[in-house]
């Protein structure tokens, strides 16, 4: 094959598409073989445009590759090479790594919260400032470095509580600051497919203990968050 | 039924949220470029903490003025 690769996921030797799926710019989506993988590709000549639809048609093939049995390892959006050689190279360094994810991953999923305090006052900027001394303005990088160790520190604190509060049902979590106007963290959790309804009960138990915090929950999701 | 409405459209705007950062900014990487220059990129998740911001604001805004019946 003289044309290019693009890539959506690895999954165990032997995993294929089932029926005639197809992915980005309506193209076929094949498993290749490769260093006791597989990995799922749509053969094209360009790597393809950045659009909604594209990324929505990536997603739609990764999760097309989870079953009750297998968890991909996603792959960001935009992997293309230019042949199945390099490929072929490519997969050979990571496949260690991947054929550890790809046993850790079998039965799970991801979900995501996002945690957000309307009490916290957004910043103002000033985009035209007026000028100011040295002094003054390393305090205000000072003051800003600050405020982003706080918020840091408080998505660890509430990441941890909501962690408590979940028990067992999060098998691995993995958490950032949210730097948005209100924003407090973004959480991800992988959780195993059977405990996927408890998990949603207990979230939202979770989130009525803790009212003055708002929650956007979303799920369940290949495992992106985990899989870097 | 307006606070479905309002709901499953809330819904949908944060999924696509979600799916926009998940699928550009997670995921494994394997040839060490996107297809997105970095440029691309940035802004794109600008948008994304734009949109969340946005959708914060509706929420609170829905809060403070409850939608009618009709």
């Amino acid at each position: 094959m003289d044309d290019g690769c693009y890539l959506y996921c690895a999954v165990p030797d032997g995993h294929s598409p089932t029926g005639d799926l197809r992915g980005i710019d309506n193209a076929v989506v094949r498993a290749v073989s490769t260093a006791d993988l597989a990995v799922w590709i749509s053969p094209l000549p360009r790597p393809p445009m950045p659009s909604v639809e594209a990324i929505q048609r990536h997603n739609a093939v990764i999760e097309a590759a989870m079953t009750a049995a297998v968890t991909p390892v996603p792959f960001r959006f935009g992997q293309f090479v230019g042949s199945l050689s390099a490929l072929a190279a490519r997969v050979a360094e990571r496949s260690g790594e991947w054929r550890a994810q790809l046993e850790a991953f079998a039965g799970h999923e991801e979900y995501g919260v996002r945690v957000l305090d309307p009490a916290i006052e957004p910043a103002v900027r000033d985009v035209h400032p007026a000028p100011v001394s040295g002094r003054a303005y390393l305090e205000t990088l000072a003051r800003a470095a600050g405020d982003e160790r706080h918020r840091r520190t408080r998505a660890e604190v509430i990441a941890s509580e909501l962690k408590t509060r979940l028990g067992g049902l999060v098998v691995q979590q993995r958490v950032e600051p949210l730097p948005s106007a209100h924003g407090l963290a973004t959480i991800a959790h992988l959780v195993r497919h059977e405990d996927a309804a408890a998990y949603r009960d207990a979230l939202d138990s979770a989130r009525a203990s803790m009212p003055a915090l708002r929650f956007l929950s979303s799920g369940p999701w290949p495992p992106y968050s985990f899989a870097g | 039924m307006t606070d479905s409405l309002h709901h499953g459209e809330l819904q949908r705007h944060v999924g696509l949220i979600e799916l926009v950062n998940r699928v550009l900014d997670r995921g494994a990487i394997i040839t060490g470029e996107v297809v997105i220059g970095v440029g691309g990129v940035d802004l794109l998740f600008l948008g994304v903490q734009l949109a969340l911001s946005s959708v914060e604001s509706m929420r609170a805004r829905e809060q403070r003025e409850p939608p009618g019946d009709g």
